[in-house]
């Protein structure tokens, strides 16, 4: 039986009055690629947050591995590896500096460094100050930064936002091979239903803090007797309205 | 770990001209430059008074002996002599534009001298606009007369008979003995007191200025860059990347000190500033020894540690309000704002001494401003009032300790983060 990777119990978020999550609860299994999907301002990116150590809960409990992300964090972040929606790079630093200088930090053999660089595709433009690289080639290191550490948890929030649609494709593979060579857990994040149903093995869908489905993309098709996962969101959103 | 965290902070921060430039490069070339501007309109305003291939104008209505003396005088010092007819020395200034200086010998000279009453010379000056040239004219008229009394006083001690001439016209020198706050000082300290006040009191306020401008832009470029997320999720101690950050900001402002030193003592050394005469001012003797003898190494070592105390201090409490800013312009204009605030009382202090005011304004100063703390105990060395550089960094060892505990807590806490995220969604909210 597979360790849980992560486990998330009646987890609760208050922004002073403001409730970004009310109550969610769900486990992930080491090796799965689990999906949160939901509108803007549904809780997704605040669940990851949480999950990465970098906000506190109001109330309830995550544990990843096993430990607890406010009482273990520094345990925590050893085993993660997380990719902000917005995330930069620093700009006065060459795509190579910045992965050797993630290496260093990781205690990783310099070798990664190469795989890192092979990840993001980048080429001879890894030699360039990150000041000079487009949006796309930004985003493409920075992914490559979070899975070239092979981490036991990637926490991905809208891993593709702002890629081209071929390099969009090309980061997805990237991902699922590394899930399924590597075991690496993967929670992320995405608006693109395309993209949730091609990589994640299980999804949860979030509206106003709260989960209000959870599956694989397959069951809940099926279940909802739609033809994709968008119109099972519609359907399940409208129904708890 | 720390080692290659500081070496990122170096790399993002000397590799980005915005900061080196404005804490770097742009205090060395206003000093440079101004110094350079200084030197040369001094230069300029010289050769232009002395008439370099010009003439000094001459009227002479008197046309007797000493006339002649005078005019020789004048050639002596070896300017070119241009005698002219009587006329109006606005007529004449219209005519020989170039000229700068005329010299008008009135009709009653000799005849003042025969019997023993004071002559008169009278010097034009032609200055044509607001420049450093018209003072330099001033300069020129100045020493002219000057010498012509010296040469009338020695011919007319001749004429009456006295040998020891030099004797007479310097018959004592005075000699200076200089006592600060009660101990004997080097006399070169009175000749450099405005350019050691103004270097030792600035010298600090622009480290600690610089200090708390660069820890803000430091954090807040990870906030503008969206680097901060993925950085407090590294595993790294929030210790460390505080530390790191610190460290960055001591090597640059160390840097940027070195700038506008070098600046500040070539712009100090142009001509304008020196005072000529027995009181020498010289830059170079900007060094330990001439501070040391201000106020003791025991005190020098005390604001050593005060200015480095008040420096971490600042940094962290840069670190700590830089990170409440979304971008690298808004927290460069509120710190700007602040370290306004804070040079307040260290300007203050240049143009007051310690010793003159009460008790309770020496307590409130050293309380109001941890950022004056270096200035503070400088003054209060000098003028040897003991208890304030110990009290002083004492007050800065608290004052830093709680700095640096609180920027560790803000960054090993969420509340940096759930401030911005508060923020962010009220602001979406409002939309």
């Amino acid at each position: 039986m597979r360790e849980v990777a992560i486990e998330v119990k009646d987890l609760v978020k208050l922004y002073g009055s403001i409730k970004a999550l009310d109550g969610i609860s769900f486990k992930v299994s080491e090796g799965e690629i689990f999906g949160l999907v939901g509108p803007n301002g549904a809780g997704k990116t605040t669940t990851l947050r949480i999950v990465a150590t970098l906000l506190k809960p109001t109330s309830g409990t995550v544990k990843v591995f096993n430990h607890d992300v406010v009482k273990e964090a520094s345990e925590v972040r050893k085993l993660i590896s997380y990719l902000p929606e917005e995330a930069g790079a620093y700009r006065f630093l060459t795509g190579r500096e910045y992965l050797e200088f993630m290496a260093k930090v990781y205690r990783a053999p310099m070798s990664v460094v190469e795989e890192g660089i092979k990840i993001s595709g980048l080429g001879d433009a890894i030699g360039k100050q990150v000041k000079t690289y487009s949006k796309g080639m930004k985003r493409r290191l920075l992914v490559a930064r979070a899975l070239m550490v092979k981490p036991k948890l990637a926490i991905l929030d809208e891993p593709t936002a702002g890629l081209d649609v071929a390099h969009a494709v090309y980061v997805r593979k990237v991902i699922k091979n590394y899930s399924r060579d590597y075991g690496v857990t993967v929670l992320l994040s995405s608006h693109n239903m395309l993209e949730i149903e091609y990589l994640c093995d299980r999804v949860a869908l979030i509206d106003k803090g709260r989960i209000v489905e959870i599956g694989s993309p397959r069951e809940l098709i099926e279940s909802y007797g739609v033809e994709n996962l968008e119109e099972v969101f519609v359907k399940v959103v409208s129904s708890v309205r | 770990m720390l080692k290659d965290l500081v070496m990122k902070e170096l790399k993002v921060t000397l590799k980005d001209l915005r900061i080196v430039f404005s804490v770097i490069i742009m205090p060395l070339i206003v000093f440079l430059v101004m110094g350079s501007i200084m030197n040369f309109a001094v230069k300029v305003g010289e050769e232009t008074a002395k008439g370099t291939g010009r003439a000094i104008i001459v009227i002479n209505r008197d046309n007797g002996p000493y006339s002649q003396v005078a005019i020789n005088a004048i050639k002596e010092l070896g300017y070119n002599v241009l005698l002219v007819k009587e006329s109006n020395p606005i007529d004449l200034f219209g005519n020989y534009t170039n000229a700068t200086l005329l010299v008008e010998i009135p009709e009653d000279f000799s005849a003042n001298i025969n019997e023993g009453k004071m002559a008169v010379v009278v010097m034009h000056l032609n200055i044509k606009g607001l420049s450093m040239i018209g003072y330099s004219i001033y300069g020129i008229a100045s020493s002219i007369g000057g010498y012509l009394t010296k040469v009338f006083s020695t011919v007319l001690m001749k004429e009456r008979g006295v040998e020891e001439t030099e004797f007479v016209l310097n018959p004592l020198r005075s000699e200076l003995r200089a006592y600060l706050a009660g101990r004997e000082a080097p006399p070169t300290i009175i000749g450099m007191l405005g350019f050691l006040t103004s270097g030792l009191l600035i010298a600090p306020l622009v480290m600690i200025a610089t200090a708390i401008g660069v820890s803000a832009s430091l954090i807040a470029m990870e906030n503008e860059e969206r680097t901060l997320e993925v950085l407090l999720a590294l595993p790294i101690s929030r210790t460390k990347i505080l530390l790191a950050k610190l460290i960055g900001v001591l090597i640059l402002v160390i840097l940027a000190t070195i700038s506008f030193m070098v600046g500040f003592v070539y712009y100090m050394s142009a001509p304008m500033f020196s005072m000529k005469g027995e009181i020498p001012m010289e830059p170079s003797a900007f060094n330990i020894e001439t501070v040391a003898s201000l106020m003791g190494y025991h005190s020098l070592v005390l604001m050593g540690l005060s200015t480095f105390l008040s420096l971490v201090a600042v940094s962290a409490l840069g670190i700590f309000l830089g990170s409440l800013f979304p971008d690298v312009r808004t927290a460069q204009s509120y710190i700007g704002s602040l370290s306004f605030i804070a040079f307040v009382p260290g300007m203050l202090l240049m143009f007051v001494d310690l010793s003159n005011l009460p008790l309770i304004s020496q307590v409130a100063l050293l309380l109001a401003s941890p950022f004056i703390s270096p200035v503070l105990v400088l003054k209060a060395a000098v003028e040897g009032i003991s208890w304030i550089p110990y009290a002083s960094v004492m007050w800065a060892l608290v004052f830093t300790g709680l700095m640096v505990i609180v920027s560790a807590k803000l960054l090993s806490s969420e509340r940096i983060l759930t401030l911005q995220f508060s923020i962010r969604m009220r602001r979406l909210r409002r939309r």
